[in-house]
């Protein structure tokens, strides 16, 4: 890729973000685009965003893939794995090798079954305090030139400006509450994947974006989908339709 | 006051699901909590009260099976009542004589939500009438949002611990576990409330965890609408 395009791409990024800012504001929706682009400017082949809960555990609240095994890695990496070390340490964590790695054999053999070879996990800071990681998952080993780990660190932040509006930055309070927000959506996302996969019987990665395609298509939050769907306010027929 | 309830004792000093209660007393301008989480036997259980007065609220209620925790619960709403002996006295009569020598005047609750479900309520309570304003209440709903989990967890340790069963605690709440209540919301055209509750509940019964449960609902081998010993 030519820098030039890779700019582009890059201010592409954060054009996207504060559109999406603008527009109908949904974090699930907006992190799942920030999170393809990331590993897309950065040659990774899977990459995930984690965020702190209540019990100051990671979640996963969006990834590259919906697919359940590419779920379970991430879901390991952030329970018995590196980005938990990110998180609690608050500085990038490179594992350039995931097969010499010993300090997580479940994360390590589960990372390998699918084909990740390294990890490269981001802080996510909001005023000195780690809210989440943000994690890219390569098929070689090897590690990110500074460059990439500058521009990695620099995404993350966006990543947390698409979590906060701009006056919870200086709350707290809001910082926590959009937080919890942003984890529930994600339950509602989850609920309304699995109303689609028993009345439309369709596969979860397939719900996940007819999800996503119907509230673009609407103009609504991926949220307020998601509930229409769970309350039956929205027929799930109609969400099929939209892919 | 009427005869002094009970304090539920199901908390270390300092504990989880202390602090999961007094978030509310520190934000919000009220006298007293209390928190309560449906159980794996689809029973209320109480997690928190920071008074006796605050423990009757909350247990009246579930022992008459009327009251506004049940509204909350139902519409995954706030429920404002701000002359409490009025609405009550006008909506819910044998609660209302339950609650009647308390020093409770005005009562609000917020229903712990998980997405489109609720697992429980924290009920708020003041001395004095009069509503909360719009922020009050706004942060009481960020508020139960954020403390729905860690409080079904503590709920879900406490049935462990009175069961003292083996293995290891219940309850992973990861993605399959939210994926096959939307699942069974489809199976059995219920609320996300309903279908999580009949999870935990068939999970219980058959002595497995919620995530193992889950696992079967999404391949398929588990549909609730063909459960024929389902309660209620």
């Amino acid at each position: 890729m030519s820098p030039d395009s890779r700019e582009e791409r890059i201010n592409q990024a954060f054009v996207k973000v504060a559109d999406t800012l603008m527009d109908s504001y949904d974090v699930v929706d907006l992190l799942a685009t920030l999170v393809h682009e990331c590993a897309d400017l950065l040659g990774a082949q899977g990459g995930g965003i984690l965020v702190a809960n209540a019990a100051d555990e990671l979640e996963l609240i969006a990834s590259t893939s919906e697919a359940a095994e590419f779920v379970e890695v991430m879901q390991l990496a952030a329970g018995v794995g590196p980005c938990v070390d990110c998180y609690t340490t608050g500085v990038a964590v490179s594992v350039d090798d995931i097969a010499a790695s010993t300090a997580w054999p479940q994360f390590r053999d589960a990372a390998l079954q699918r084909g990740f070879q390294s990890l490269h996990a981001t802080p996510m800071r909001v005023r000195g305090t780690v809210i989440g990681t943000m994690n890219l998952l390569f098929t070689a080993t090897g590690t990110l030139s500074d460059r990439d780990v500058k521009l990695a660190q620099a995404l993350a932040d966006v990543a947390v400006i698409g979590i906060l509006q701009e006056r919870s930055l200086r709350d707290s309070n809001i910082v926590s509450e959009q937080l919890h927000l942003a984890l529930d959506s994600r339950i509602m996302v989850e609920q309304a994947k699995g109303v689609l996969a028993h009345s439309q019987r369709m596969e979860m990665d397939d719900a996940f974006n007819a999800l996503r395609a119907y509230a673009r298509a609407n103009r609504l939050a991926l949220r307020s989908v998601a509930e229409g769907v769970v309350n039956r306010s929205i027929d799930g027929a109609d969400i099929t339709t939209a892919v | 006051m009427s005869d002094p309830a009970t304090v539920p004792e199901p908390d270390e000093p300092g504990g989880t699901a202390s602090a999961l209660g007094l978030a509310f007393l520190e934000l919000l301008p009220v006298d007293g909590v209390s928190i309560s989480v449906f159980n794996q036997a689809r029973k209320q259980s109480t997690i928190f009260a920071s008074d006796a007065t605050a423990a009757r609220l909350d247990e009246a209620q579930f022992d008459l099976g009327e009251g506004p925790s049940f509204d909350a619960l139902r519409s995954t709403q706030p429920i404002s009542l701000p002359d409490l002996a009025a609405a009550a006295a006008k909506r819910w009569p044998v609660f209302a004589n339950a609650v009647n020598g308390l020093e409770a005047r005005a009562l609000f609750i917020f229903p712990l939500v998980m997405g489109a479900a609720s697992i429980g309520v924290a009920s708020l309570y003041r001395t004095s009438t009069g509503s909360l304003s719009r922020d009050d209440l706004e942060t009481g709903v960020a508020v139960a949002r954020s403390i729905a989990n860690p409080a079904l967890r503590r709920a879900a340790q406490l049935a462990w611990q009175d069961t003292a069963s083996a293995g290891t605690p219940p309850i992973e709440l990861r993605r399959e576990v939210h994926q096959a209540t939307g699942m069974i919301v489809a199976q059995l055209n219920t609320s996300a409330t309903d279908a999580f509750s009949r999870l935990r509940a068939h999970a219980f019964s058959t002595n497995r965890t919620v995530h193992e449960v889950s696992g079967d609902v999404l391949s398929r081998r588990l549909d609730f609408s063909l459960l024929a010993d389902d309660p209620r």
